[in-house]
């Protein structure tokens, strides 16, 4: 994880090796002070999952209104009031988002090259990369409303037609349907290797090249084949923050996916509604979600003592002396190497874990449904357990490192300003006590579990025939859900260990 | 109507008490000191975890055979050690976490590595 690439607690057998690269200027950018889950929370936890599986699996079955889906719930729908607010509101957020990207691009490209002292990666990395996340989830599809990205594209668009006398642009190209998610699980493993491997992000420069690089495409692929099309399928941030916000209690329409009366489209739903899908997502779409899901948990996996001792036995090992030894001195950054063996392998492992599991569930149920269409109906009924995790280990960081963004709001170039007189805040680590952090992060792991079993339940009720194959089928499934959130309160309970 | 007032006025005595008895324990409480040793700019000894307790008063006694710029990030406490002379860093651990310490610099030299000499594991009570 680029924060985190501070140092390697060096064993004696890596003085031939050196698997650390290039040099790691980003000093207490973004670290992480936690101390591990303790032994008492964990058994608690780890107790209060299973417990809660069979609880569920014994009582909420048989609930005839799973079948039924009457939300979004939206009184005001039609209310011209509200359209008129909402409009306004969304007007004033897309030009907010559209400030704060001139400014990250400004900050980038002229701001201070030192990380900390720059806008640019405290904004992207921390209050957008995982600060959004919590807004999508807890709140709704913010980011639909706000990507600067469609918000530009779309005034200029306006303008075009305005100059043509009304006659907009309208994209040469269909988007072809064999493409589906596709350019998105491509972007977003892009992305999460530059999150997790890469160190280039990290520094202004090359962080506003990559925006701008990502931009053109973006804009590009909107022009070619229709903004609508290209934020559904194509464009990585919609496609993930939209996974997550479906989570959320608010059901948002998407500017260009509404009705002319776009900003009546606010809907109310209770938590986690939202990833009960009416029909099985596409495979890519199943990919898009396994590799955030894959991504999230490698994040955390690459800190803990198994991974610095499996790193520690690739350079032990014998037969791979030599070979690495010959990649080393072919200017190959090894460090990165394995990191991005990790991130290639850890999706492969959930795909072929999540393939078979859902194998298993259809020769459960019994019942000649395609697998593929059990995959598409049930992997959104993971997220809860993703975001669960995803909050227990960003809680305290986003609580800490955001701080950043407090000095940089005052001098977000680096050029001395202190425009709002916040310049010379510093980190307060006693924000949040150590306890709380603990307490947090056990009662998110239990909840997000608690709402992934339910899901999976209705889910299943709305798949099968009856009520004694829906229970039948959800075996293999539970058995999956109660590994994976071990599995992610295992990762809490280990002590961080920084590589890199 | 007058119970719950006495009983009010108990609780708030009893509070009392017992902040005054913590407070008193506090003051009077040792600080726990910790001896450590930079040799050929390894830490040599102590480390490479100490642990301590929230609240707890910490002495760090340094010596090194090389000046050093160290910095102990979380509680952000920036120290030189110099050769010789023994650096006494005092900190009350108000904070639970674990914080590295880190090398700025040897000799005047910027360190890039940036690695934690040490860690200072503050423990909730």
């Amino acid at each position: 994880m680029l924060y985190r690439r501070l140092c390697f607690t060096v064993p004696a057998a890596l003085a031939a090796f050196s698997l650390s690269g290039g040099e790691a200027e980003a000093h207490a950018f973004g670290q992480r002070y936690d101390l591990p889950l303790p032994l008492i929370y964990y058994i608690v936890g780890a107790g209060g999952v299973v417990a809660m599986t069979f609880v569920i699996m014994a009582f909420f079955v048989r609930e005839p209104a799973a079948r039924r889906s009457g939300w979004p719930w939206a009184p005001w729908q039609g209310s011209s009031l509200v359209a008129k607010l909402g409009r306004w509101a969304c007007g004033f957020l897309q030009a907010v988002s559209v400030l704060i990207f001139a400014v990250i691009l400004f900050a980038g490209f002229f701001g201070d090259a030192n990380p900390t002292r720059n806008f640019a990666p405290t904004f992207v990395w921390v209050i957008w990369w995982v600060g959004l996340v919590y807004v999508q989830a807890l709140v709704g599809d913010l980011w639909a409303l706000v990507n600067p990205w469609g918000a530009l594209h779309r005034w200029t668009e306006a303008l075009i037609a305005a100059g043509r006398g009304g006659r907009g642009l309208a994209p040469p190209w269909r988007y072809p349907g064999w493409l589906g998610h596709w350019p998105a699980l491509v972007f977003f493993w892009a992305y999460a290797w530059l999150e997790l491997v890469s160190d280039a992000a990290e520094h202004p420069s090359s962080l506003a090249w990559l925006i701008v690089g990502y931009s053109v495409f973006t804009w590009c692929g909107m022009t070619a084949f229709g903004r609508r099309v290209w934020l559904e399928r194509a464009e990585t941030f919609s496609v993930v923050f939209g996974f997550i916000a479906r989570f959320g209690p608010l059901a948002l329409a998407h500017p260009d996916r509404g009705s002319s009366d776009r900003a009546a489209g606010v809907g109310l739903r209770p938590f986690g509604v939202g990833l009960l899908v009416d029909r099985p997502l596409s495979l890519s779409a199943v990919a898009v979600v396994l590799l955030m899901l894959a991504s999230v948990t490698f994040d955390g996996l690459a800190e803990t003592p198994l991974w610095a001792g499996f790193l520690d036995w690739v350079v032990r090992s014998e037969e791979l002396r030599a070979p690495l030894l010959k990649l080393q001195g072919a200017g190959v950054d090894l460090l990165a190497l394995i990191r991005t063996l990790g991130l290639v392998v850890t999706p492969l492992v959930f795909a072929a874990a999540y393939a078979l599991f859902i194998a298993l569930t259809v020769a459960a149920a019994g019942e000649t449904l395609p697998a593929r269409h059990v995959a598409g109906a049930f992997v959104l009924t993971l997220v809860p357990i993703a975001f669960a995790y995803h909050l227990a280990h960003y809680f305290s960081f986003l609580l800490l490192a955001g701080q950043l963004i407090i000095p940089l709001l005052s001098d977000p170039f680096g050029f001395g300003w202190n425009l709002f007189g916040t310049a010379n805040h510093t980190i307060d680590i006693g924000i949040v006590s150590m306890k709380t952090i603990w307490w947090v992060a056990v009662a998110a792991i239990l909840l997000g579990h608690l709402y992934a079993v339910y899901l999976a339940h209705v889910m299943a009720l709305r798949c099968f025939s009856d009520e004694r194959t829906a229970v039948r089928s959800q075996i293999p499934l539970m058995l999956l859900m109660v590994g994976y959130t071990m599995v992610s309160l295992w990762i809490l309970s280990q002590p961080i260990v920084e590589t890199g | 109507m007058h119970r719950p007032l006495t009983v009010l006025a108990r609780t708030a005595a009893a509070c009392l008490l017992v902040a005054l008895a913590i407070s008193g324990s506090a003051v009077g409480k040792e600080p726990k000191r910790f001896e450590l040793t930079i040799a050929e700019r390894q830490l040599a000894e102590g480390g490479p975890t100490i642990k301590v307790e929230e609240g707890d008063e910490v002495k760090l006694v340094w010596r090194s055979d090389e000046s050093a710029n160290l910095h102990l990030h979380g509680y952000d406490i920036e120290f030189v050690v110099i050769p010789g002379n023994a650096t006494v860093v005092d900190f009350s651990a108000s904070t639970a976490g674990r914080f590295p310490i880190t090398v700025h610099s040897f000799a005047g030299e910027h360190d890039h590595s940036d690695r934690p000499l040490v860690y200072i594991e503050v423990h909730p009570e």
